[in-house]
């Protein structure tokens, strides 16, 4: 019978190829790591954007397509927890924006447990008619949160600043957010012309 | 008696190994290479027609549209030969609009040059606007501008709006201590 080549693979041949896999292995999970990454800031990146875009189209659909005649800045300043704005339209009717912003201690500077709370952040907008409040809440993503030295939950994505003013005749409403990936890029900012005559 | 047929059993030896190691790497990287800049033109494109922008642009065409802006022959003749207007609150006749559009382009951040902002009037159909904006790339515009243009379509189609004409507003906007800039476009019907 015919002698058949049984000869295997040498020893230097297996570690060569064994070192070459374990590089690429390597190389590979640093790449698709980095990209696992990107993949969950572009998930965050996505429910931000469709956060902002939804609150500002309520908003602006009914200071465009019904027309706005007067602002009302209820509750604004750059210390207060509440910002509350009334929006009349030209059909007589009362729109209303209520930004809360309670924050719960800092990492590094935890206040007495009694007085600590957890983040709080809430978006609400609707009608107003005589004086009763008809607010739909938007509830601002949640994209992790971590917890201070009194147990308290801070927010990751956190409402940073808010400015509301009717400077020069328009009305600006800038909701400004903050999160660990992406600094303060992300806002709502709707500017509108008030009684504009166009 | 049958006899057998001798069979090449023998395998790959290293060398080859190495040699198609080596060629799928390569290509592997040409793929990379090529790719990779997608990512960036995601990014690019985060900032085009967003919805800020958007409504910007919304506010910019009201005031085109309305009376108290009129098309002089001088606009037309720009709009014919140079393929684009570019469209100053100082065109606006009465005081009011004119003041509220000064106000717009600071609000909205456009962007401006000696006080002219980058809001260009077009046709409807961008492709000779595209054009011009290829060939004056880095004197009249901006890169940012010319790879707007190259993003947006030619909209060879009429406007269900009948809209005749554009805006494409270029958008100067500061985050977090860094400068980009945005870009906008709205059909103007007049």
């Amino acid at each position: 019978m015919r002698k058949l080549n049984n000869k295997g693979m040498t020893a230097v041949e297996v570690l060569v190829c064994f070192v070459l896999l374990v590089i690429i292995v390597v190389s590979m999970y640093t790449t698709v790591s980095a990209y696992k990454n990107k993949q969950s800031i572009e998930s965050f990146k996505e429910k931000i954007f469709t956060y902002k875009n939804l609150l500002t189209k309520d908003i602006q659909d009914d200071l465009i397509k019904t027309g706005l005649i007067s602002v009302n800045i209820v509750q604004a300043s750059s210390t207060s927890e509440l910002f509350v704005v009334d929006m009349m339209l030209r059909d007589g009717t009362t729109k209303r924006l209520k930004i809360v912003r309670e924050l719960a201690s800092d990492y590094d500077d935890p206040v007495d447990p009694a007085e600590d709370q957890d983040d709080n952040f809430m978006i609400s907008y609707g009608s107003v008619v005589n004086g009763t409040e008809d607010l739909i809440d938007y509830p601002i993503p949640d994209l992790g949160y971590g917890e201070n030295a009194n147990g308290r939950k801070v927010y990751d994505f956190r409402i940073n600043n808010v400015d509301i003013n009717t400077d020069n005749g328009i009305l600006t409403l800038y909701i400004g957010f903050y999160h660990p990936d992406f600094g303060t890029k992300y806002a709502i900012d709707i500017i509108c012309p008030i009684n504009a005559a166009l | 008696m049958i006899k057998m047929r001798k069979l090449n059993r023998s395998g790959f030896v290293l060398v080859e190994t190495l040699v198609v190691s080596v060629f799928v790497m390569v290509i592997l990287s040409i793929m990379y290479t090529n790719f990779y800049p997608l990512m960036g033109e995601y990014e690019k494109r985060e900032v085009y027609d967003d919805i800020d922008g958007k409504y910007a642009a919304y506010w910019f065409k009201r005031i085109i549209q309305s009376d108290s802006f009129s098309f002089t022959a001088a606009m037309n003749n720009a709009i014919a030969n140079q393929k684009y207007y570019q469209f100053r609150c100082s065109d606006i006749s009465d005081l009011s609009s004119q003041n509220l559009c000064n106000s717009l382009i600071t609000k909205f951040n456009v962007s401006t040059d000696g006080g002219t902002p980058h809001i260009y009037l077009i046709t409807y159909n961008t492709e000779e606007f595209k054009s011009v904006v290829e060939e004056n790339e880095g004197e009249k515009f901006s890169g940012g501008l010319q790879d707007y243009m190259v993003f947006l379509p030619k909209y060879l189609i009429p406007s269900l709006n009948d809209a005749s004409y554009r805006i494409v507003i270029e958008f100067h906007r500061t985050k977090d201590g860094n400068d980009y800039l945005a870009y906008s476009t709205i059909e103007v019907k007049k």
